[in-house]
């Protein structure tokens, strides 16, 4: 199911979204369409602590199906209209915020790669903080490293307002394993392409293990009682180091879409088959 | 408190923001316990001074700009009587910017209407709120708060791009942020050159144009362990005469290193004009 959301995604929204840069000209040096570098085989160690870089991804993913949803739950998602092929609705029906390229907000833009099928992401550091800066809409998150404990709420007096990404907290589990628990993210946002919800409350737990040099593995839970039965496994994938160490300019452009859904596909009436 | 984190719909929005830092402005300092999550622009003011010695090639951190609360300095904004070109002049008067007297019904302005990506170098010089600035091994991250984008500046050593049309294995596509190298031309001073920006966008709020082949120069200077000045200048001479002065904008080094996030919503703006400010005045909207 998602997969084959994913690729209506990538019909649909490559209207959408325009990608720029030269990543993918630049040759040997660079990134290889399929998503697999040409590097030293095989890889050397991973070294301790440390994801910086350049990876693109996810690759051999395996995701858990969404557990059932609670009354709460049920009651938003049956308002959602996707544009996918498992609700048959169309592009001009669909009430997907990123039609018009509303952001994409934590985590579904781990998986919305609209027009490469992949995403990629960089490590960075400021103080007390990890960076990650996203092809996908060229958005980028902090995770603070200090040992603060996350916000106990968020949109009531005297606490942290929601945002689109969450409020993230992160920590070494191991040389080689970051784990990141976020929270506060806005309700606003898909959770993925089908529409399903999350709330504020959500706790979201990404873990980052560096199997080696070039492989990261990516496992992400959600644990939402607000409109879930119980935690699952959103998605679990691996992802490459990047031998260019380079990306695209991968964004969404809100005139185009707007035009594109009101002069084209609206009149028009696309149903996906 | 929704408000300062979402609404943000440009010259509007702006109105909205100021209210609510207005109000944190005019607010003594609270005794509540403080939030580690939570942006207090009280304590970002109260942070006088240089602060100590500016680190040695060292931008590192979360800066506030003059749209933060923080009490930081406005800038020099960018020449309002540009130096143009005949065809430089045609552009600039075709820009309907909300900035030069024009409704917001009547406005043109890619980002006023839709929300589009302001793109570089307008994203530098325009709703300066906050930005944080990190170094790799290999390049310079900007990360703007004003919807959560980031650009990047090589320092790798490689040349610009200098082709943008046609097809070949040379040729880069223009982008909304261009293509930036940088390097620090003495420990206190970081230069970045950027080309290749789309033509599409403004380089400023008040509509000057650029072409593709347009140069822009930021110096940072960081004088102090609190103070960095940015200083811009583009160089087109396709559209103007002579270097355009972007300005020059102060940032403050931001204690708590905590700021909020700002996201013009497409989909919000666009109810926005369609139930108030294309009603309340202006004719149609060209594009």
């Amino acid at each position: 199911m998602r997969t084959l959301s994913i690729v209506v995604s990538v019909v649909v929204l490559a209207c959408l979204t325009t990608v720029t840069g030269g990543a993918q000209r630049r040759g040997p040096e660079g990134f290889i369409a399929e998503g697999i570098p040409r590097m030293p085989n095989p890889p050397g160690p991973a070294p301790a602590r440390d994801l910086s870089g350049v990876w693109v991804g996810p690759q051999d993913e395996k995701n858990d199906r969404v557990p059932p949803m609670t009354p709460a739950g049920e009651a938003i998602f049956k308002l959602r209209k996707p544009y996918g092929a498992a609700s048959r609705s169309d592009v001009g029906a669909s009430n997907d915020p990123f039609i018009t390229c509303d952001p994409l907000g934590f985590p579904r833009n781990l998986i919305a790669h609209a027009v490469s099928g992949r995403g990629r992401f960089i490590f960075g550091s400021a103080p007390d903080r990890l960076l990650i800066a996203y092809e996908q809409q060229r958005v980028w998150r902090e995770v603070w490293m200090d040992g603060r404990a996350l916000p106990k709420a968020v949109d009531v007096r005297g606490a942290p307002e929601s945002r689109y990404y969450g409020h993230s907290v992160g920590r070494w589990e191991d040389d080689h394993t970051l784990v990141i628990d976020t929270t506060g993210v806005d309700e606003r946002p898909w959770l993925d392409e089908e529409g399903h919800p999350r709330s504020t409350s959500a706790r979201i737990q990404e873990r980052y293990t560096r199997r080696d040099q070039y492989n990261l593995q990516l496992t992400v839970t959600i644990d939402d009682p607000k409109f879930y039965s119980k935690p699952w496994t959103f998605m679990r994938g691996n992802f490459y180091w990047v031998m260019g160490q380079d990306f695209a300019e991968t964004i969404c452009i809100p005139s185009e879409g707007i035009e594109y859904r009101d002069s084209l596909a609206k009149p028009s009436g696309i149903a996906i088959p | 408190m929704r408000r300062t984190s979402t609404v943000g719909l440009a010259g509007v929005a702006g109105v909205l923001l100021l209210s609510a830092l207005v109000t944190a402005q005019n607010t003594a300092p609270s005794t509540a316990p403080r939030s580690p999550w939570k942006y207090y622009p009280e304590d970002a003011r109260a942070n006088v001074g240089p602060g100590g010695p500016a680190p040695k090639r060292d931008l590192g951190g979360t800066w506030a700009g003059e749209s933060s609360g923080a009490g930081v300095k406005g800038p020099v904004r960018p020449e309002r009587e540009p130096p143009l070109t005949p065809l430089g002049k045609q552009l600039w008067d075709r820009n309907k910017a909300e900035s030069r007297g024009v409704l917001i019904a009547d406005s043109n302005d890619p980002h006023l209407r839709y929300c589009d990506p302001f793109g570089f170098p307008r994203n530098m010089t325009d709703q300066i709120r906050a930005m944080t600035i990190t170094s790799l091994p290999d390049r310079v991250f900007v990360l703007i708060l004003f919807q959560t984008i980031w650009r990047e500046i090589w320092t790798d050593g490689r040349a610009l791009p200098a082709n943008f049309a046609g097809r070949g294995a040379n040729v880069h596509d223009p982008t909304y942020n261009g293509y930036s190298v940088g390097r620090w031309e003495d420990d206190y001073t970081f230069v970045a050159e950027t080309t290749g920006m789309a033509p599409e966008t403004w380089a400023t709020e008040a509509g000057h144009p650029h072409s593709v082949e347009a140069r822009v120069t930021e110096r940072y200077h960081r004088s102090s362990k609190n103070d960095l000045t940015l200083t811009m200048t583009m160089d087109d001479p396709t559209l103007y005469t002579r270097p355009l002065k972007l300005g020059e904008i102060y940032f403050r080094w931001i204690p708590s290193q905590t700021f909020f996030n700002t996201t013009c919503i497409p989909s919000s703006l666009q109810r926005y004009l369609k139930e108030m400010a294309d009603p309340a005045g202006g004719a149609s909207v060209a594009r």
